[in-house]
C-alpha cells in the first residue's frame, strides 16, 4: 500500500518538527524546508512505553558537530510532561527522568548549547513522545495576541501597534 | 502577553486623550490672538523609525542596546482624528521621512508595514499577523492637533523589551522584517531595473512557535514548526490543520521557554526565506524540500536551493555570515561563515555538487571581489541574478549548480576559467547543464549524474539509501542517489512508453519533467509512474503527444524516499533497468 501514491514527490510536503518541512500544493508551488538548522540531533534510544502518572527514564542520544568542546542541555517546563532530572553520560548519551501527566502526543522540547571553534552555538530541539493509548490530536496552541483590530479604509484589517509619538 | 498588550494599549489611549485634550484647532486658534484665521491646510511631516537590537561579537542579540533605524519605503497614511478617514497617503523615503499637506484638523499618522508600488518596478511586500486574520501591521500615532501651517509628527516602533523580557507590545518586529524586505527589494531592482515582483506576504506574530499541527503548520494558532516559505497557492487544509496561505512565515516565540525562537531580528533567516521566494517566483526551483543540513549529501536541486538561500541572505546583508538567534531576547546563536568553508562547522561540511555548503561558497565567491586564494571571480550580484532569471529557468536539466555554472560561464566567458577552477576546488567537475564527465569518488556507481535514454535501449541504474543518516521517516527523500535522472531528447516529440524494472519486492517509481514541469496530468493512468509495483517490480507508463524538446526522467526505488512514499524500511541499493520506446 503506497501512502502517497497520488502525490508527486515534488508535490507534497510535510513534517518538520526538528526539521522544517517542504511541500508543494500545485504545479509551481514550493514550500521551503524551513530555515537552516544547526547540525545537532537529539534522538530517543529505544521505544519506551509511556503512560500518564508513571515516571519513566528516557535514554537520549545527542549528536553534536565534530570538535564540539562542551555542551549543556535544558528542557522546557511543560505541565503535561514534567522533566524531573537529567543525567549526562558519555558519548553524547544522556538520561532524562520524566513524569507524563496527561495521555496524548507530547513534545519534549528544549535547547542545546555547545562550543565550537571558540564560538558558542546553540540549537532548540523538539522530540515527539506519544503518551498512553489514546492518541488524541494535540490541542495545545498559543492564543492569538491581543491587539486592536480595526477596519482599514484602504485594504482590509490592520493590526494596530502603538507608536512612540513625538509631535511639535 | 494579553495583560502586557492591554497595558500598552491603555497607555496609548491615555496618550490619545492627552493629545486630544490639547483642544481642537478652534480653541488653539482662539488662543493665538490677533484675529488671524487658522490655516486651512497643514503640512505634516516627520520620520518613521524602529528600534533594532545590536548584535554582540558572539552573534547574539543585545536588546538592552538598540539602534534606531528608519522605516524605508513604507506606506504612511494621514488619518482624520475624529473618524479615521483617509486624508493622504504618502511613502517614506530612504531616511524614513514623510510629508503630506492635508486639511487643518486633528489627525493621526499610520505607518503600514507595507512596501507598495504599482507599474514598472512594482512590488507589494507586506508584513501581516497570521494569528489575527492576516491583519496588516500598522504603527499608529496618538492623535495630534496642528497649531500652525506645519506640524512634525515622528513615530517610533519600540521593541517592547523590558530589560530581561518583553513587557510591552513588540511593535518593532514587523518593521525590522519590513526593513529586510526593503533591502532585498533594493538588491533585486538594482540588478534588474523595472523588475516587477510578485506580491509577497510575510507573516509574523508573537505566538508563532516551534510546535506544529500533525506535522504541518497551523498559521491560525501560530504552530509553525519553523520559519519557512510556501509558494503557489499555499497549503490546503487537512484534518485539524487549517490552510496555509502562500508567503513567508516567521517565528516570534519569546514566551520564556528554553526552546524559544523568534526570528524578527534575524535578518539572515528572513533573507534566506526571501531567497526561496526569489528562486520560486522569479526563477525556478526543482527542490523537493525535506530536512537538510551542512553535513548532508543532498540531491542536487535541494543542495542548490538551500545553498542559494544561504548565499542570498549574504548578498542582501553584504556579509558572509549567516546568523540565527534563539531563546528569549536572542541570547544564543547558530552562526557560520559562508566565505570560509562554513566556519566554525568546517570539519563537518560536505563538498560537492550535492552539498549546500559548496553551493553557497561558490555563489559567495562569484559575488564578492577576487583576490582570495582560489577565488579569481568578481562578478557581483547582477550577474548571478541574470542566471537565476535565465539559465536556471530554461534548463532542461535540474535546477542545480551545473546550469548555474554553465549560464554564468556563457554570459561571462572572460571569467569562465576562474569559475571552473573555483568549481573544481569544490569537486564539481561536470560540464554543462547535464554535468557531463562529473566524477564522484565516494560513489562511482551513482554516475553519471544524468544518464541518457534512447529508444529501445535498456539502461541500468541504482537507487540508494546510503546517505540517509538513519532518518527512518525521511530516509533518502532528498539525499544523493535515491533519485536517478535520465535525459530524453525528443527532437520531433511523439508518443512515449517508459518502464523501470527492479527486483520482485521493489517498487520503482518515475516522473517525467520538461523544464521542471511534471508531464502527467493529475498523476493519472496511463502516464502515472507512481503505481505500486511490488508484486513484479515493474513500473510502466505511456505518454502521448509529447512536444518536441528535451525531457528529464526521475526514477527512484520508492522505499528509499522514506515514509512519504511508502511505509517500511528502505530497500537500500536497488538496481533497476530503465527503458524508453517511441511509439
Amino acid at each position: 500500500m503506497k501512502v502517497w501514491a497520488s502525490l508527486s514527490w515534488r508535490v507534497w510536503v510535510l513534517p518538520l518538527l526538528l526539521l522544517g518541512c517542504a511541500a508543494e500544493p500545485g504545479p509551481k508551488g514550493y514550500q521551503s524546508p524551513g530555515k537552516p538548522r544547526p547540525p545537532v540531533a537529539l534522538r530517543l534510544s529505544g521505544a519506551p512505553r509511556m503512560q500518564a502518572g508513571v515516571p519513566v527514564r528516557l535514554q537520549l542520544e545527542l549528536t553534536l558537530p565534530p570538535g564540539a568542546e562542551s555542551h549543556s542541555i535544558e528542557f522546557d517546563h511543560s505541565p503535561a510532561l514534567q522533566v524531573t532530572g537529567i543525567a549526562l553520560g558519555t558519548g553524547g548519551r544522556l538520561e532524562a527522568a520524566v513524569m507524563p501527566m496527561i495521555d496524548g502526543p507530547r513534545v519534549l522540547a528544549g535547547f542545546v548549547t555547545f562550543r565550537l571553534g571558540g564560538t558558542l552555538q546553540g540549537s532548540p530541539f523538539r522530540l515527539r513522545l506519544p503518551v498512553g493509548q489514546g492518541m488524541a490530536p494535540a490541542t495545545a496552541s498559543i492564543p492569538a495576541p491581543a491587539g486592536v483590530l480595526r477596519q482599514d479604509s484602504v485594504d482590509g484589517t490592520v493590526m494596530s501597534l502603538t507608536a512612540e509619538t513625538t509631535s511639535r | 502577553m494579553t495583560l502586557r498588550l492591554s497595558s500598552a494599549l491603555l497607555a496609548a489611549g491615555l496618550l490619545t486623550a492627552c493629545g486630544g485634550g490639547g483642544g481642537g484647532s478652534e480653541a488653539g486658534g482662539g488662543g493665538s490672538g490677533g484675529g488671524t484665521p487658522p490655516p486651512t491646510q497643514v503640512t505634516v511631516s516627520g520620520t518613521i523609525s524602529f528600534d533594532k537590537p545590536t548584535v554582540r561579537p558572539d552573534n547574539t542579540l543585545d536588546l538592552n542596546q538598540t539602534e534606531r533605524l528608519p522605516v524605508r519605503g513604507a506606506t504612511v497614511e494621514v488619518l482624520r482624528g475624529s473618524d479615521g478617514s483617509l486624508l493622504a497617503t504618502v511613502v517614506t523615503d530612504g531616511s524614513g521621512h514623510y510629508s503630506a499637506t492635508v486639511s487643518n484638523t486633528p489627525l493621526r499618522i499610520r505607518a503600514k508595514a507595507q512596501l507598495l508600488k504599482t507599474g514598472s518596478g512594482g512590488y507589494d511586500l507586506e508584513v501581516r499577523d497570521n494569528t489575527a486574520g492576516n491583519a496588516l501591521y500598522a504603527l499608529d500615532s496618538s492623535q495630534v492637533t496642528p497649531s500652525g501651517a506645519s506640524l512634525r509628527v515622528d513615530l517610533n516602533a519600540p521593541t517592547g523589551w523590558g530589560g530581561v523580557g518583553y513587557t510591552g507590545q513588540r511593535a518593532a518586529a514587523p518593521f525590522a522584517i519590513l526593513d529586510m524586505l526593503w533591502r532585498a527589494r533594493e538588491l533585486l531592482q538594482q540588478a534588474e531595473p523595472g523588475l516587477v515582483m510578485p506580491p509577497l506576504d510575510v507573516f509574523w506574530a508573537p505566538g508563532n512557535n516551534g510546535a506544529d499541527c500533525e506535522g504541518r503548520p497551523n498559521p491560525v494558532s501560530g504552530d509553525l514548526g519553523t520559519t519557512f516559505y510556501v509558494g503557489g497557492s499555499g497549503l490546503a487544509a487537512t484534518g485539524a490543520c487549517p490552510a496555509t496561505p502562500p508567503g513567508i512565515y516567521v517565528l516570534g516565540d519569546a514566551s520564556g521557554d528554553a526552546s524559544d525562537d523568534a526570528d524578527e531580528f534575524d535578518p539572515s533567516v528572513i533573507a534566506h526565506e526571501f531567497g526561496h521566494y526569489v528562486q520560486d517566483r522569479l526563477g525556478r526551483d526543482d527542490s523537493m524540500g525535506g530536512p537538510h543540513a551542512l553535513d548532508h549529501r543532498l540531491e542536487p536541486a535541494i543542495a542548490f536551493s538551500e545553498g542559494w538561500g544561504n548565499a542570498f541572505q549574504g548578498f542582501v546583508l553584504n556579509s558572509p555570515w549567516y546568523r540565527d538567534t534563539f531563546r528569549t531576547g536572542g541570547t544564543a546563536a547558530f552562526a557560520f561563515n559562508i566565505e570560509n568553508d562554513s566556519q566554525p562547522f568546517t570539519s563537518l561540511v560536505e563538498t560537492g555538487f550535492y552539498s549546500e555548503a559548496s553551493v553557497q561558497e561558490v555563489f559567495w565567491d562569484v559575488y564578492d571581489g577576487a583576490g582570495e586564494a582560489g577565488d579569481a571571480i568578481d562578478l557581483g550580484y547582477a550577474a548571478i541574478h541574470a542566471v537565476m532569471r535565465g539559465a536556471i529557468v530554461e534548463t532542461p536539466a535540474l535546477t542545480s549548480i551545473f546550469p548555474f555554472a554553465e549560464g554564468l560561464a556563457v554570459g561571462h566567458p572572460s571569467q569562465a576559467s576562474a569559475l571552473r577552477q573555483r568549481l573544481l576546488a569544490e569537486g564539481i567537475d561536470g560540464i554543462g547543464d547535464f554535468a557531463e564527465n562529473q566524477t564522484l569518488p565516494i560513489a562511482p556507481d551513482l554516475l553519471p549524474v544524468f544518464q541518457t535514454l534512447t529508444t529501445g535501449v535498456p539502461v541500468p541504474t541504482v537507487s540508494t539509501d546510503r546517505y540517509s543518516d538513519g532518518d527512518s521517516f525521511f530516509a533518502s527523500y532528498n539525499r544523493l542517489g535515491a533519485r536517478r535522472y535520465f535525459r530524453i531528447d525528443l527532437p520531433n516529440g511523439g508518443n512515449l512508453d517508459l518502464s523501470a524494472q527492479g527486483p520482485v519486492g521493489s517498487d520503482p517509481d518515475f516522473l517525467l519533467y520538461r523544464q521542471g514541469v511534471q508531464q502527467c496530468a493529475n498523476f493519472a493512468s496511463p502516464c502515472s509512474g507512481l503505481d505500486d509495483s511490488v508484486a513484479d517490480g515493474l513500473e510502466t507508463a505511456s505518454y502521448t503527444g509529447l512536444a518536441p524538446g528535451t525531457y528529464l526522467l526521475e526514477v527512484a526505488e520508492c522505499s528509499n524516499l522514506g515514509e512519504l512514499c511508502r511505509p517500511g524500511p528502505p530497500l537500500g541499493d536497488t538496481v533497476m533497468t530503465v527503458r524508453m520506446d517511441l511509439r
